[in-house]
């Protein structure tokens, strides 16, 4: 669920990054108004725990393994406001150390995954858990939690082609438009991935109420609240409700180059057949512009110079150990 | 000598079938990367005082003129200014560098592909160079100068305190959770025999070992911070 760099239009990354600024400011007040000065280092380690859940493979069925983001078992253990510092942070490191998810699509990351997922997790593990008890409401809001995050993020992508097009028509960022990135996105989330988030919150919780019960103890005294799950079940009708998407028109890969022409994407029919199909598979309309005859000859040659030249010390640089170890 | 009869009886054990443990191999795999990249990365030359911070903002400014690039040529020129950079990197610097750019190119290239479809073939190439070049810009960033002198870098740009201190904590403890973790893991997995039924109860154990240990750490730090009249 990393949005990588360039998928994202910078002003998409600032908009986002935006939302999430007015969210860290009041997170970090909160945190520090009422996170205890004793409990101020639990954030730093709490963002270490995050990052290394992240590297944690599951076991599924099928004998395959997947990896959980584990925000809303963060936002159970320290509550949804420390978990969303713990997850920006574990995300930040991410991204730059890591090259997992993008310097500029960090704010959009955070807001699927540190403010989305979290809240939306946690309010259902609150609502929820009065009735069907700790563990059952842990499990649908990390499920929830999850597939919320992925539904804003195949947003962000499918508004993409939508927003941002040269004039020739073609995507600037992410190609797929919101018909495509939403069951791309859901098919894996609705099933293996929200399983996994599932998987992982149950597991940790259980062994935490087996090992050091005096943890849940002071939650406990609160009152559960029953009777609004209904908030709840609501938000999971938003959630599943892109399962509708994938039902509906032509199964999105299938169509026909006659169809493509009709293939209507936000509203506005293709309306035209892509090169590349209508020739069969062709360097030249794959390149349309991309001889460098587009730009000044002077700039040409010495751009080609620096990059030859740069080139040239980077192999070189590469093979010298190989031939050093044949002599 | 007697031998018990235990010991004479003969063995039954036949394994079922071939123990998928994979998620455990996977996770060692996993932490083990993470934890020897930032090792890696503490131990790095002293730059002079200032550096870190310009070389943060001349990437983020790289990196937002390349995502906002629209012709080929501006790429060209990009890869033009980054390339040089790279070029005079130690070998092994460069191997790491490439290795992780053009991973991240072929995965953009792979998640693009589909789009041929979509009749959008400028993205198919525009896309993956724009990702080469920005994770080879954020890799060297990361290669020439350690996470501390990155952070001390962030105080220039008003970062609050707070996050300041939270980031530092966190990259320290990724390091020390991270060994713990590592070496549950490796016990784990040694002593694993057979099939195991229960595979969920024990990645939940180690994580919530794992948690408890991150309360305790997170204790100590306080008190050793208070003992230094923080």
């Amino acid at each position: 669920m990393h949005i990588p760099e360039n998928y994202l239009s910078p002003s998409t990354c600032a908009v986002l990054g935006a939302a999430m600024l007015p969210v860290w400011a009041v997170a970090v007040s909160k945190a520090k108004r009422e996170l205890p000065r004793e409990k101020l280092p639990l954030l730093g380690i709490g963002a270490a725990f995050s990052f290394l859940g992240m590297m944690f493979n599951l076991p599924l069925p099928g004998g395959t393994t997947g990896h959980a983001v584990g925000g809303t078992l963060l936002a159970i253990m320290l509550g949804p406001w420390t978990a969303c510092l713990s997850v920006s942070v574990a995300l930040f490191v991410q991204a730059v150390f890591f090259g997992d998810g993008g310097i500029l699509a960090f704010g959009a990351n955070c807001f699927n995954m540190a403010f989305v997922l979290p809240f939306s997790g946690y309010f259902l593990y609150d609502k929820l858990r009065g009735r069907f008890g700790e563990r059952v409401a842990a499990a649908i809001g990390a499920y929830v939690g999850i597939n919320m995050a992925a539904l804003f993020a195949a947003v962000e992508f499918g508004i993409q082609p939508l927003l941002f097009t040269d004039a020739a028509g073609q995507a600037l960022y992410c190609p797929y438009p919101l018909s495509v990135s939403i069951p791309a996105m859901m098919a894996g989330h609705l099933t293996l991935f929200g399983l996994a988030e599932a998987a992982f919150t149950v597991a940790v919780l259980t062994y935490l109420q087996k090992a050091s019960p005096d943890l849940f103890a002071a939650e406990q005294a609160s009152a559960p609240h029953i009777g609004k799950a209904v908030y709840g079940l609501i938000l999971a009708l938003i959630v599943f409700t892109p399962l509708g998407l994938i039902a509906e028109g032509t199964a999105w890969g299938e169509w026909g180059t006659d169809e493509i022409a009709e293939t209507t994407s936000g509203g506005q029919a293709l309306g035209y057949i892509p090169g590349g199909m209508e020739n069969g598979f062709s360097f030249d309309a794959m390149f349309p512009d991309y001889t460098i005859s587009g730009m000044p000859d002077a700039a040409g040659y010495v751009l080609s110079a620096v990059i030859g030249v740069a080139l040239m010390a980077i192999l070189f640089k590469l093979m010298s150990p190989m031939l050093h170890r044949q002599a | 000598m007697e031998l018990p009869a235990w010991v004479q009886k003969e063995e039954s054990y036949i394994a079922k079938s071939k123990e998928r443990d994979l998620f455990l191999s996977r996770s060692l795999l996993g932490v083990m990367s993470a934890l020897s990249a930032l090792r890696l990365q503490a131990v790095r030359r002293q730059h002079a005082k200032g550096t870190a911070a310009l070389a943060i903002a001349a990437v983020f400014g790289f990196i937002l003129a390349v995502s906002a690039a629209r012709s080929p040529w501006a790429l060209w020129a990009a890869l033009a200014l980054e390339l040089p950079f790279l070029a005079w990197q130690k070998p092994p610097v460069i191997r790491r560098v490439l290795g992780m750019s053009l991973l991240a190119a072929a995965v953009a290239e792979l998640v693009v592909l589909p789009s041929l479809l979509l009749g959008q073939l400028q993205v198919l190439v525009i896309l993956p160079c724009k990702t080469f070049l920005t994770v080879t810009a954020i890799r060297l960033l990361t290669e020439i100068f350690s996470w501390h002198e990155l952070i001390a870098a962030l105080r220039l740009f008003r970062v609050p305190r707070l996050l300041i201190f939270l980031l530092d904590t966190t990259l320290r403890s990724i390091v020390l959770l991270g060994d713990i973790a590592q070496e549950m893991l490796l016990a784990l997995r040694l002593r694993s025999v057979g099939t195991n039924p229960q595979k969920l109860s024990s990645v939940g154990g180690i994580l919530g070992v794992l948690f408890l240990k991150s309360r305790k750490m997170s204790e100590e730090m306080e008190q050793a911070m208070r003992c230094r009249g923080w």
